[in-house]
């Protein structure tokens, strides 16, 4: 039997064994060993792929110790997992990750256009990644066919399309079948796990048996076989130099940013604990996958012909020295490489294309009808499966356009340059808090860009004729826009030309775009949420597990919504729980209603991740939630701050206008009052001047003329004093400095008293006084002299400005339960409604009146009187003449009795 | 024949002192003691000049003012105006209507007489 | 606590020193000669690696039960 035919029905044997160990994994009750951390590491391992296998020999071939920077970098990042993939963990299954383009978008404010870059800059860089595997594998195919006529291995340059499109397409089917069986939930694949976790182990057995029959089959033991390096042309002084540090990080950073690997180390992962395990086991495996690579390609190089494909060796090799069998199984391991990394680059990137790029257009869609469970279910099966194929058909066009000659290696290198680009903003959301999606979205384009065009773009068109032009004279003969020679870096080494711009720029990208605007809510949440992972294990002030209390409940709602409507919350909730005391019984109910109420305030998300963080399903801190409370409160507080200062200026602003037009008023009063003061008094001092004149400058005056004038004087005098007195008075009772102290005063006596001193008015102006006393004696707080003073006014101001021919005033006293009250009436004119507001104002007085005596100051003085003593003094409503009641409250003692 | 001059003022005591002021110089003097009884007694009685206060009952001295400057019959009625109000404005709102001469109390005797005689072009 | 402290921070540093001994100029000390018929860059090399897997062996195990006697004293909500 050939052996091709052999290595065909082994294939399809092995792959219908994976089938089966996948079937048993992702059933019900799976066995326990699947659950290991051996089984988890051994997944991880699907980073060697059939570039290791073939390729990694190949290139110790070729470049000596080079091809161990590929595996150093990994085992440098597995060994600092502490820091990094822990961290990349712990949020991961916080947040229900499901791939690498969902972590970072979702670190940059759940960023639909961050988590389609991403992907796109993914699903390039995979092209080459996969072409890589398809050539592989065809090439062993081939290779064996070949076998034993020709072990030079020719048939892997180029490899033949019609084998390696039948090999895509059975990579096509094996994958579907493999990969989506189903659409679970949290994107992870227990029976495709089992199954690459034991094509880790083939892999590994072959290696190592190729490895060990070089060692010990070919070679007399390791002493023979060191004498044969010395003499080999594997170059062992390998310059190390800045390709040796830029591989080490390259491969540090491809160990976490490509897809397929953060599919198995951590979305697949089932313990954090698993990763302690990894964090060592991972690279003793690599070591090991490495120790026999040296060996393989010193003994290659000896025993086959000159020329022969060093990349084939771990095949050609053993068949040269006639042992079949490992040839045979070192074909299963390549087989194993390659297809496992298929699959999983596979899950992985169908898992993102579906996701991120055709869900958002197909809920975005107007024509899309997604309402079901059961109908996303199957479209999202339909989107993966179509997704796959896609991505295997851009990797056998990337094999049938470029890479044809290039070794396995430096094809995978392209990829893992395209996915480094993801680092910068993977970095950025894990350790800077001001990177934002502007940021991300600016470093991952940028960097994305100079990749394609300075190392994937090349490596497609190399040799194409416009291509070739364009590179060699720059684009429109810009010669520093040169692919290969980007702002005039001259190097020899397209990779790390490559690799310094793109990540260059990326960074540049995420720096200045993330400096370039503040992060939005959203993004700042994620940023603590992301950033501040472990906090929580910090100690002091922090939330461990269990349900919260309502003590750290309330402690949160009143940051947010300040104390008073958190209590408010609380406490009508407890009412309604039915509780005694103030603080509800936290159960899952109310955690929802505090919830939505602090939802109104920081929006569902945050509330959300608030909530969930205390009551300890979370690992945020207690402090950094509150940190990011106060900021939302402190915005909050600014913006109705803002409103309520608005609100005061206005209503200063209305009241400093009020005060105004009250000033002014008060302004023109006293421009009026100033007026009449000066009337007044200037009337009595015109007679008191003219008479004086008239005294002093006539000399035969006659002695009766002489007594009358100097009587007019007097009269005169006296009336100045008067006035003088009111004016004085009116002071002195506003500002109720001086004023004797209220005592019980009888008023029907300071009525009397009043009644009495105007009775000289009264006959002069033949008024009739018609009365109506109350009968009893009765007691007010007041002072008899000042209250007589205010029924003196009244009555005088009846008579004054009485125009009626046969002039009444009515005088009527009464008691009440509580008051003593006198009404005096007039019969005259009345007081105008315009004016009856005024009436009571300092220096108003009517301006229709007649004849006038005072400065008008009368009313308001008896107002200043009566409101002293408690009382009130109005003017009563209703026509006819003017009507003032004087309202007196009893006295303690009068109440009394 | 004597020369008749009218007091207009609500203020008993100053309309005696210009009475007797007036008299002495040789005018014939009446009197009205508010704004109406002014209009009616410068249409009945035709005095030569007229001493007109500003703050009268009934109808203000501007009012009265007003009357007679719009009157053919009393348009040229010589007329010193009196007021207790000191301000400017009172006194340039009487010239505005046609005032022939102002004056602010208290004033002096002699000023009085000196204006009522200015206005009645007499050398008294 | 201080004996984790100390735990955590060698996972930190760790990597860095193993950066620090993988990288130029310090790897380029080692080409040349051989120790034992070994290549001396070979013996390096692999040396250290296996160096860093032991160190990162005894780091994991420590951290490991640092963190699941946390876990224990904690709640076990969600992983």
């Amino acid at each position: 039997m050939d052996i091709s035919q052999l290595a065909l029905i082994a294939a399809l044997g092995f792959a219908g064994l994976l089938f089966l160990i996948a079937f048993l994994a992702d059933r019900e009750g799976r066995p326990r060993w699947l659950a290991s951390p051996v089984v988890y590491t051994l997944s991880i391992s699907i980073y060697c792929t059939s570039w290791t296998f073939y390729g990694a020999v190949g290139s110790a071939a070729r470049n000596g110790l080079e091809y161990l920077t590929i595996y150093l970098g990994p085992t440098l990042v597995f060994i600092g997992f502490w820091a990094l993939l822990r961290k990349i963990l712990r949020i991961a299954k916080r947040d229900s990750i499901t791939s690498i383009a969902d972590f970072v978008s979702s670190r940059y404010g759940k960023s639909d256009s961050v988590a389609a870059v991403v992907t796109i800059l993914a699903l390039l860089a995979a092209a080459p990644y996969i072409a890589l595997q398809i050539k592989a594998i065809a090439a062993s195919f081939q290779v064996l066919g070949s076998a034993p006529g020709d072990l030079t291995g020719a048939a892997a340059a180029a490899p033949d399309p019609v084998v390696a499109f039948w090999i895509t397409a059975g990579l096509a089917l094996f994958t579907i079948l493999f990969g989506t069986r189903t659409v679970d939930i949290n994107e992870r694949h227990l029976g495709v796990v089992a199954a690459i976790a034991v094509e880790a182990l083939v892999k590994l057995v072959a290696l190592v048996a190729v490895g060990a029959l070089a060692v010990w089959g070919v070679a007399d033991g390791p002493s023979d076989l060191f004498e044969r390096m010395a003499d080999s042309a594997v170059p062992l002084d390998t310059p190390f130099g800045m390709r040796w540090v830029g591989l080490i990080l390259l491969s540090g950073a491809a160990i976490i940013c490509l897809p397929r690997q953060f599919q198995v180390t951590i979305v697949e992962n089932e313990r954090e604990g698993h990763l302690f395990t990894a964090a060592w086991l991972f690279p003793l495996y690599l070591l090991v996958m490495s120790l026999f690579v040296l060996p393989i390609a010193v003994i290659g190089l000896d025993v086959l012909p000159e020329g022969s494909n060093p990349d084939m060796f771990v095949l050609t090799m053993p068949i040269a020295e006639g042992r079949t069998d490992i040839a045979l199984l070192a074909f299963l391991g390549g087989f194993s490489s390659g297809t496992s990394m298929v699959i999983v680059s596979c899950i992985a990137l169908s898992t993102m294309i579906s996701n991120h790029i055709v869900m958002p257009l197909a809920l975005r869609s107007p024509g899309a009808r997604l309402q079901g469970g059961g109908d996303v279910r199957r479209f999202l099966l339909v989107s993966r499966r179509l997704s796959i194929c896609f991505i295997l058909l851009l990797g056998f066009i990337y094999l049938r356009t470029g890479a044809s000659g290039e070794g396995l290696a430096s094809i995978g290198l392209i990829a893992f340059v395209g996915a480094a680009q993801v680092l910068p903003a993977l970095l950025g959301a894990l350790y800077w808090e001001g990177a934002n999606r502007r940021g991300a979205l600016a470093g991952l384009i940028a960097g994305g860009i100079v990749w394609a065009y300075a190392l994937f773009l090349p490596n497609i068109f190399g040799g194409v004729a416009w291509w070739d032009a364009l590179a060699e004279a720059g684009p429109f003969g810009q010669a520093w826009l040169r692919p290969g020679a980007l702002f005039g870096l001259q190097t020899d080494d397209a990779l790390m030309h490559a690799l310094f711009w793109s990540l260059t720029f990326n960074c540049i990208g995420l720096v200045l775009g993330s400096l370039s605007r503040l992060p939005n809510p959203i993004e700042r949440l994620q940023a603590a949420l992301f950033v501040g992972v472990f906090r929580e294990e910090a100690g002091a002030g922090t939330l461990r597990g269990g349900a919260a209390s309502a003590d750290q409940l309330f402690d949160l709602a009143q940051r947010i919504m300040g104390a008073d409507r958190a209590y408010d919350i609380f406490r009508s909730y407890a009412r309604g729980q039915g509780a005694a005391t103030e603080f509800p019984t936290v159960d899952d109910a109310f955690i929802a209603h505090l919830e939505r109420r602090m939802a109104a305030s920081v929006g569902a998300a945050s509330a959300r991740a608030m909530i969930l963080s205390v009551t300890g399903s979370e690992t945020i801190s207690l402090d950094e939630l509150v940190r990011i409370a106060d900021e939302t409160a402190r915005l909050m507080t600014y913006t109705s701050e803002v409103t309520r200062k608005s609100d005061e200026i206005e209503r200063a602003a209305t009241q400093l206008k009020a005060a105004n037009d009250r000033l002014r008023t008060l302004d023109r009063q006293k421009d009026e009052f100033l007026s009449q003061v000066s009337h007044e008094l200037r009337t009595p001092m015109t007679s008191i001047r003219s008479f004086t004149e008239i005294l002093s400058g006539t000399h035969d005056l006659k002695p009766e003329e002489q007594e009358r004038f100097i009587g007019i004087i007097h009269a005169e005098s006296i009336r100045l004093t008067g006035l003088l007195d009111e004016i004085l008075d009116m002071s002195v009772i506003e500002s109720g400095d001086g004023e004797r102290a209220l005592e019980p005063v009888d008023p029907e006596a300071a009525l009397d008293q009043a009644l009495d001193a105007c009775l000289g008015l009264l006959r002069t102006g033949d008024v009739r006084v018609e009365t109506a006393r109350v009968d009893r004696a009765v007691l007010v707080q007041g002072n008899l002299a000042r209250l007589s003073q205010v029924f003196i006014n009244i009555l005088s101001n009846a008579v004054k400005y009485n125009t009626n021919d046969a002039p009444v005033i009515h005088v009527e006293s009464q008691v009440t339960a509580d008051d003593y009250i006198v009404v005096i009436a007039d019969n005259g004119a009345g007081i105008p409604p315009e004016e009856a507001q005024t009436v009571f104002d300092r220096f108003s007085r009517g301006r229709t009146a007649g004849t006038q005596i005072g400065a008008g100051l009368g009313l308001a003085i008896s107002h200043a009187i009566v409101t002293r003593s408690g009382g009130t003094l109005r003017l009563l409503p209703g026509s006819g003449g003017a009507r003032f009641e004087v309202r007196l409250p009893l006295s303690e003692a009068e109440s009394l009795a | 024949m004597a020369q008749r001059v009218l007091i207009a003022e609500d203020e008993s005591n100053i309309v005696e002192s210009l009475r007797f002021v007036l008299m002495r110089e040789g005018y014939e003097v009446s009197h009205a003691l508010d704004g109406a009884e002014a209009l009616s007694l410068v249409r009945r009685e035709t005095p030569d000049a007229l001493v007109l206060d500003l703050m009268l009952p009934k109808l203000s001295g501007y009012d009265v003012l007003k009357e007679l400057r719009a009157d053919v019959a009393t348009r040229a009625l010589p007329i010193l105006m009196l007021t207790a109000k000191g301000q400017a404005h009172d006194r340039q709102a009487a010239e505005d209507l046609g005032v022939d001469a102002f004056m602010t109390k208290p004033f002096a005797n002699s000023d009085v007489v000196a204006q009522i005689a200015r206005l009645l072009g007499s050398d008294a | 606590m201080r004996e984790g402290g100390r735990a955590r921070d060698l996972a930190l540093i760790v990597p860095v020193i193993g950066l620090f001994a993988l990288m130029p100029p310090l790897v380029g000390l080692f080409v040349g000669g051989a120790v034992a018929g070994v290549p001396l860059i070979l013996a390096y090399l692999f040396g250290v690696w296996l160096a860093l897997i032991f160190v990162a062996l005894l780091l994991a195990r420590r951290l490991k039960g640092q963190a699941e006697a946390r876990d224990e004293s904690g709640s076990t909500a969600s992983s």
